[in-house]
This record gives structure tokens, C-alpha cells and sequence, in this order.
């Protein structure tokens, strides 16, 4: 019943750099296709929590994940787990927009290319498919083969989140994807959470309390070393309201 | 004070090259502009360079060839995939490798280096153009390696992690972005290498076999050589007093600066745009 509400469970979770916990005896459940924000003051250990999630700790030297972690109903701290195929089923956008130095076109594409099965659908229609989920197809879709960087910081942002959808990831992991933005991309990017979470669970790291409410349904607060998971604002899906 | 030193070595390399310039006139005023193809060499007859060109030429082609799967196969084990204290370490044994002398090369190298290649592919001599080529890619390895290294490491981490998010393998990772995106750094580091290589004449001069020739066919790797800086050690001391046989070397020496300066400008520029 749980692994059907949940698309990811912690229990009793313990992140350390070193020895030294950033997070301890962290206990939480995340609603699938709703939008949880992450909230909590710098170096208190948000990013830490969210990269936790997709195993992209691992690479950092003297980090240690202890405890249960189930990412859609698997545990994911298991050593023997394919990362490659958890990442392709919870996919991630960062705080400065990365793209590579190729067309926008080869940029949306590039995940999938590594992901396709050898009878894949066709990856143009994936391309515009994401493009346009991004709200940025209308911008671009005459200009396909040119670079990318010469997309503004906010496109390249919704380029960024393009290419991470084309792969199709039923979890989408947001590191304060606004906070390198101006205003008005930063509320682009909000209506696209928004129009995202019907089909994905998204779990959003922010610094700002007021964006947190204006998107989320769920909110997950960090901060000394505790992980504290405010009520939910709506119903869970399945339950009655009498 | 940054501005006064760069004068100053911008100053010495233009008065460099010009006194080069000055001083190799007699020969080109003897020999023509077919000083630079003339196959022979007869100090007080005949002065051409093109065996030394060719020897220079194959020499560090040589060297780049066989370097380049080991320094780049090495730099990116040490910058992607060693631990920190590992890295370090691995990166301080080749900056010290890189600072050996020379002629420590070269003795190794006439020692063991060309009794082996003269043993393994049943050779009468083993000073060939392969031996200077072989010792000169050991030689520049950990320039190139360390360079490389800094190169791949320059390549930001968000880039990285934003492969790695889309689900791409670290070895993908490496493959199809970092190294793509560090290549100009890259291949800045190997025309820095080649520019030590092509100038490096001891080492050379102890194992190439000194003889003024292009191989016959030309390809022939086994046979002896010569390349530029082995030609101007072996003659300056002799030459010194004979005004065309002097002159014709510093015209050898010119047309080594000309090259070293072209690889290694090419280099600085690769690695500028790189970081």
C-alpha cells in the first residue's frame, strides 16, 4: 500500500562527511506526483539530502549513507544496486544550468542516447515531446541545430530540466533551480513544476520559504542535522476525508 | 613587475631570433632557399638540412605516437577515477620525473634502451631513429601526463554531475563529455610535450646514431639518423671559426626555433582556451 502513496521512504537515515553527520536518524515519506519542497538554511544539508536520493554522493570522498533509503519500492543504498538504471528512472536539474557545448538539439537528446532501447521511439518526436513539457519548444524549435550556449541563463535552466524529461523520469529531483535566475524566468520555471506534477514527483531543494508555498503541497525542513516533515496540506491520495 | 619580466622575455626571444636570423644569412646566400631541402651535408662543400628536418620530424612524431595512449590513458585514471592523496602523490612522481636531467635519459637510454632494441628486433646497431624516438616519448610522458591531468581537472564538476545524473557510466562520462570538452587543453599539452621533445639534444644525440640521412625507403625507423639538435651538438664546438659551416648550423637552429616556437604558441593558446 505504502510503495503505491510513497515514491520514497527514509528511515532512520545518517549522511556523513567524514564521520562528521550532516544529517541524523532522518525519517520521512514522499508523495508521489506532488511537489515536496526542501527547506532549510544554507550548510544544513539539503543538497546533500536530495543527491543522497539519486546516489550522486558517491563519488565524494568520506561521504557515508546510512540507514533505509527506498526510491519506488527499492532500496537504494544496497551496494549492488545499477545506479545507471536508478538514474533513469529519477532524473536531476542543478542550480546553475549545465549545458553541454553542442546544439540544442544534440543537448536535449544527450541522456537518451544512452538510455534508448534499441527499438526506441523515434528521438525527434522525445526532443520536441520535452521541449515543449519545458514551455520552451515555441523559442526554439527554429534554431535546433544551433549551440546552446547562446540560450539566456533561464533558457538554458528549462533546457537543462528538457533534457532531463526526454529520458522520462518518474522522480525529478530540482537542486534551487531558480536561484542562478531572474524573476521572470524563476516564475517559468515555477509553472513548469507545477505543470509537472501530475505526471512526475518532484522533490524541490529552495532557500525561499515563500516559493516553497507557492509550489508544494508536502514540505520536508532540514536543519540541525533533523529532518522534520510538516503535515500535508492536502489529502493523501486514497484517503477518505470523514 | 609581471610586466617588466614579460618584456624582458619577449625581448631576449626577439633578439634571439634576430641574431639567428643575422647570423644564418651567409648560408642562404651561399646555399639559396635549397639550404632547407639539400639532402647532403659536407662541412666546407655542401650544406643541406633536410635529413636533420626529417630526423627532427619522425623523431617527435615518434615520440607524440607512442606517448599519447599512456600519458592520456594515465592522466585521466589520475584525474577521474584515483582518490585525492592518491592523485597527489601520483602527480608529484611524474612533475619530479619531469625535471630529470636529460642526459639521465640519455644514458638509460644508450645503456638498456637501445641494447633492448637492438636485441628484440635483431638489429646490428641499436641507435635508430625508433631508440631516440622511444626515449623521447619517455621523457615527455610526464609533461604531457601532468598537463593532460590539469586539463581534465579544469573541466568543471557540475558538468560531471550533470552526466552522471542523466545516467551515463563514469567511464561514458569521461568519454563523451569530459574529455571532449577538455580537449583543447589536451591537445595543448601534447604540443607543449612536442616542443620539448623536438628541442631535447642530449638524450637524442646518445641513442640516434648520428648519421646525416633520410632512410632508405624513408619510413625505415630502424635505421640511424640525425635529427636538428643532435646535428648542432655534434658540430658547434668544431665549427666554431668556420664562418659557412657556423652558420649553416645556426640555419639549422633557426628552423628548430621556427618549429618549437609554432608548437609551443599553439600549445599556450589550446590551453588558455581550454581553462
Amino acid at each position: 500500500m505504502t510503495e503505491n502513496v510513497y515514491a520514497i521512504q527514509l528511515e532512520n537515515v545518517r549522511l556523513s562527511y567524514s564521520g562528521k553527520a550532516v544529517i541524523d536518524g532522518a525519517s520521512c515519506a514522499i508523495r508521489k506526483n506532488a511537489v515536496t519542497a526542501v527547506v532549510g538554511p544554507s550548510g544544513s544539508g539539503k543538497s546533500t539530502l536530495l543527491r543522497t536520493l539519486c546516489r550522486m554522493n558517491d563519488r565524494i570522498p568520506g561521504f557515508r549513507a546510512e540507514g533505509s533509503v527506498r526510491v519506488l519500492g527499492r532500496v537504494i543504498l544496497d551496494p549492488g544496486i545499477m545506479v545507471y538504471e536508478l538514474l533513469s528512472r529519477v532524473g536531476m536539474v542543478f542550480q546553475k544550468p549545465c549545458v553541454f557545448p553542442k546544439s540544442i538539439y544534440e543537448n536535449v537528446v544527450f541522456g537518451l542516447r544512452f538510455h534508448a532501447s534499441p527499438n526506441g521511439e523515434n528521438f525527434s518526436e522525445r526532443a520536441e515531446r520535452a521541449l515543449r513539457d519545458a514551455f520552451l519548444w515555441d523559442e526554439v524549435k527554429d534554431r535546433l541545430d544551433q549551440p546552446a550556449h547562446i540560450l539566456s541563463q533561464g533558457q538554458q535552466q528549462r533546457l537543462a530540466m528538457a533534457r532531463t524529461l526526454a529520458v522520462d523520469p518518474e522522480i525529478l529531483l530540482m537542486d534551487e533551480p531558480t536561484s542562478a535566475l531572474d524573476p521572470k524566468s524563476s516564475n517559468a520555471i515555477e509553472d513548469l513544476i507545477l505543470s509537472l506534477k501530475d505526471r512526475h514527483t518532484i522533490i524541490l531543494v529552495t532557500h525561499s520559504v515563500e516559493q516553497a508555498e507557492r509550489v508544494a503541497e508536502d514540505l520536508i525542513c532540514v536543519d540541525d542535522q533533523t529532518v522534520c516533515h510538516k503535515p500535508c496540506q492536502r489529502p493523501l491520495p486514497g484517503e477518505g476525508t470523514g | 613587475m609581471t610586466g617588466l619580466a614579460a618584456a624582458i622575455s619577449a625581448g631576449t626571444i626577439g633578439l634571439l631570433f634576430v641574431s639567428l636570423v643575422v647570423e644564418s644569412v651567409p648560408v642562404f646566400k651561399t646555399e639559396g632557399v635549397a639550404f632547407l631541402w639539400g639532402t647532403d651535408w659536407f662541412a666546407g662543400e655542401v650544406y643541406g638540412a633536410l635529413p636533420m628536418i626529417y630526423g627532427s620530424l619522425i623523431v617527435t612524431g615518434l615520440a607524440v605516437v607512442m606517448v599519447l595512449p599512456f600519458a592520456l590513458g594515465s592522466a585521466i585514471l589520475t584525474s577521474e577515477f584515483l582518490s585525492g592523496r592518491v592523485r597527489l602523490v601520483v602527480k608529484a612522481a611524474m612533475e619530479l620525473l619531469a625535471g630529470v636531467p636529460g642526459i639521465l635519459y640519455g644514458l638509460m637510454g644508450i645503456a638498456l634502451l637501445a641494447v633492448w632494441v637492438r636485441d628484440l628486433f635483431g638489429l646490428i646497431d641499436g641507435n635508430t631513429l625508433f631508440t631516440a624516438g622511444l626515449l623521447l616519448a619517455v621523457m615527455i610522458l610526464p609533461t604531457v601526463m601532468t598537463l593532460a591531468e590539469d586539463a581534465l581537472r579544469a573541466v568543471p564538476g557540475e558538468t560531471r554531475d550533470t552526466a552522471l545524473s542523466l545516467g551515463l557510466t563514469r567511464m561514458e562520462t569521461v568519454m563523451q563529455v569530459v574529455v571532449p570538452q577538455a580537449l583543447p587543453g589536451l591537445a595543448g599539452a601534447v604540443f607543449l610535450g612536442l616542443g620539448r621533445a623536438m628541442g631535447e639534444t642530449i638524450a637524442v644525440m646518445l641513442v640516434i646514431g648520428g648519421i646525416d640521412r633520410i632512410p632508405q625507403p624513408w619510413f625505415d625507423l630502424f635505421a640511424s639518423g640525425q635529427n636538428i639538435p643532435s646535428k648542432i651538438g655534434r658540430e658547434a664546438a668544431e665549427a666554431l671559426g668556420f664562418d659557412l659551416q657556423w652558420s649553416a648550423l645556426i640555419a639549422l637552429g633557426l628552423v628548430l626555433f621556427m618549429m618549437v616556437m609554432t608548437l609551443t604558441t599553439a600549445g599556450h593558446f589550446l590551453l588558455r582556451k581550454a581553462r
